[in-house]
């Protein structure tokens, strides 16, 4: 009975494993596949001919392709550059000191997530073309960083909370001036939160499509923006070949940024990659 | 000149007045203990000193200068947490070297000193392990290094040996000791255990409620103890009730001669100083506790009950009887106040 009990336990949690690794990977596959079909017809199982004009499309430099991801993978990184660096000291506050309004401000930066994005982008667009941020790149960014904010605060904050400031206490009395425990000894504490949160921001900005839409008025192109007519047109093909692109050069952004942000502070747990 | 020194000392933590008054002086190379119950202040104090917390009132002075507006970094006060706090991102070295880091001592010459030190704490061997890949002894060696590392002018233990199994333990009072008599460095320690605080320091800092109740060489807090709570911090004791007149001190158990002013008294006499006699007398024997080397007995004489520490020789079987030699010399009187009843 015990025996059996004890392959139920291994059993169970693989299959798990193998179901959501193949939920995964299969979409990724058929893309894959769907990005060099050229003829496609039902009923068959592969693709009758195969065309490699999505590469064209993609790496030929006629469409723009490329120009357009690489400034969008830009805002994306300043985005979540951004909001790393007003999320920390807020969740410092938030985490160590008591302030008149602090579950109210612990509120309103949840705001974003909770309110309907239309409502949510029909007051922006008002306001930023008050401010004459509309149409400009300036404002998407500051657009996208609002909607990364709620995210990012609760992640920064967690681990703040979880850390607590006794390491800061050590180094203070081992002879470190406040900034050396907070490059030496804060910051490197703080990776994990640091990377998960910037990867969330990240990848919020990069797939944002009506925001950047509203407040960019048409200006400011970034590559989810790029991808949607492919999508809706129903060229399966080059849409296929966007998605690919886009999953692609994201993995290869958290890659870049846990391994140099690694290095640079000796941080040794794994977090995304080995 | 004195390395530390403190006066009429006020702390607060949300609101609620943790220490009341403290004055305390310490001399260059001078090992002290803060002796005293959890909640009674101690930590705060050191904390205070280092300056991660600010006093309402009171002026601390580091080596004659004002430290009330000086930083952390710069007071050359260095803690051992009683958790240890290691960077867990650094490895046994790194963390070793971290004070002279933050210095800015080059590197090649804060190696050789981290090198030197971890010798010192027997964890040559270790520069490469991971903080949270060793055991808590050798934690406790790693930290006390970095503390030592960092050159503090005031090293502040707090409650040291606490988390550690016995055996551990005394390695690391031998070697705390060791390194202090070797570096002759200003040693403050915190701890709630009176036997680590006899056997470590030149002189102890009773501590209650946020206030220093005595303060003097181990010898004299032991033997003298200037209250009857001092007393019981160090163990079992007894009290005698009695009266003096005229220089003599009269109760159950006897006279002796004294030189203080006439009223009623208690007189504080420890275990130790009672020596009991086989040969049957007054005093029946309630309880005996066998320690290996020595005997701990409880013995009553009509409502009078003594505790008794005897040699592992002497033969008692309980419900007998006894006789008792009291040591008056050794006793410390308190003076009972004088209630008027109206």
């Amino acid at each position: 009975m015990e025996a059996i009990n004890n392959i139920e336990l291994k059993v169970l949690p693989k299959t798990i494993l193998y179901i959501t690794l193949f939920s995964v990977l299969l979409p990724l596959g058929v893309l894959l596949i769907w990005s060099f079909a050229g003829s496609w017809p039902w009923p068959n199982l592969l693709p009758k001919t195969f065309s490699y004009r999505v590469l064209a499309e993609l790496f030929g430099g006629y469409s723009g392709a490329l120009q357009v991801l690489f400034s969008s993978v830009l805002i994306s990184m300043v985005v979540a550059f951004a909001s790393i660096l007003i999320s920390i000291p807020a969740a410092r506050a938030i985490a160590f000191y008591d302030f008149l309004g602090k579950d109210f401000l612990q509120f309103i930066t949840l705001l974003p997530v909770i309110v309907p994005v239309t409502a949510f982008a029909m007051g922006t667009q008002i306001l930023f073309i008050r401010l004459n941020l509309s149409d400009t790149v300036i404002g998407v960014v500051i657009v996208h960083i609002i909607l990364c904010l709620p995210y990012t605060m609760k992640i920064l904050t967690e681990v703040t909370e979880a850390t607590g400031n006794k390491m800061e206490r050590q180094a203070r009395v081992l002879g470190a001036t406040p900034y050396q425990t907070f490059r030496y000894v804060t910051l490197p504490l703080l990776m994990p939160g640091i990377i998960a949160a910037g990867s969330m921001a990240y990848i919020i900005s990069f797939s944002q499509y009506f925001l950047t839409f509203l407040v960019g008025g048409g200006n400011i192109i970034t590559f989810s923006m790029f991808m949607f007519p492919y999508i809706q047109s129903g060229d399966r093909t080059i849409a296929s070949g966007y998605s690919i692109l886009f999953i692609a050069t994201s993995l290869l952004v958290f890659i870049l940024f846990e391994t140099l942000m690694k290095r640079y502070y000796h941080v040794e747990e794994v977090y995304f990659f080995n | 000149m004195q390395e530390l020194l403190i006066q009429d000392l006020h702390v607060s933590l949300s609101g609620k007045e943790i220490l009341k008054g403290i004055h305390l002086d310490i001399r260059k190379g001078e090992f002290i203990s803060l002796l005293g119950p959890s909640g009674c202040g101690k930590t705060t104090l050191i904390k205070t000193i280092a300056g991660l917390l600010q006093p309402d009132q009171g002026e601390i002075f580091i080596r004659g200068q004002n430290a009330h507006l000086l930083a952390p970094e710069k007071r050359g006060t260095v803690i051992v947490f009683q958790d240890l706090r290691l960077f867990p991102n650094l490895n046994v070295i790194e963390n070793v070297e971290f004070g002279m880091r933050m210095k800015g001592v080059s590197k090649s010459l804060r190696q050789q000193k981290a090198l030197i030190l971890l010798e010192k704490v027997e964890m040559s061997g270790f520069e490469k392990r991971r903080v949270n890949a060793l055991s808590g002894g050798q934690k406790q060696r790693v930290a006390l290094a970095r503390a030592i590392a960092a050159e503090p002018s005031i090293l502040l233990l707090d409650e040291p040996f606490t988390s550690l199994d016995v055996n551990t333990k005394e390695k690391m009072i031998e070697l705390v000791l060791h390194l202090h008599q070797d570096l002759n460095m200003t040693t403050v320690m915190v701890t709630h255990d009176q036997r680590d605080a006899l056997l470590m320091s030149a002189r102890i800092a009773v501590m209650s409620d946020g206030q220093i109740l005595q303060y003097d060489t181990s010898k004299k807090v032991y033997e003298a103890p200037t209250s009857p709570y001092i007393a019981d911090y160090f163990g079992k004791t007894n009290y005698l009730e009695g009266m003096i007149t005229e220089g003599t001190f009269r109760s159950m158990l006897g006279e002796s001669l004294v030189s203080l002013p006439d009223g009623p008294y208690r007189m504080m006499i420890r275990p130790n100083h009672l020596r009991i006699l086989t040969k049957p007398g007054d005093f029946q024997i309630l309880s005996i506790s066998f320690l290996g080397d020595r005997v701990n007995a409880l013995l009553r004489y009509r409502d009078q009950d003594l505790w008794v520490t005897a040699g592992p020789e002497v033969e008692l079987t309980v419900g007998e009887r006894a006789s008792l030699e009291v040591d008056f010399s050794k006793g410390v009187f308190y003076k009972k106040e004088i209630k008027n009843a109206i």
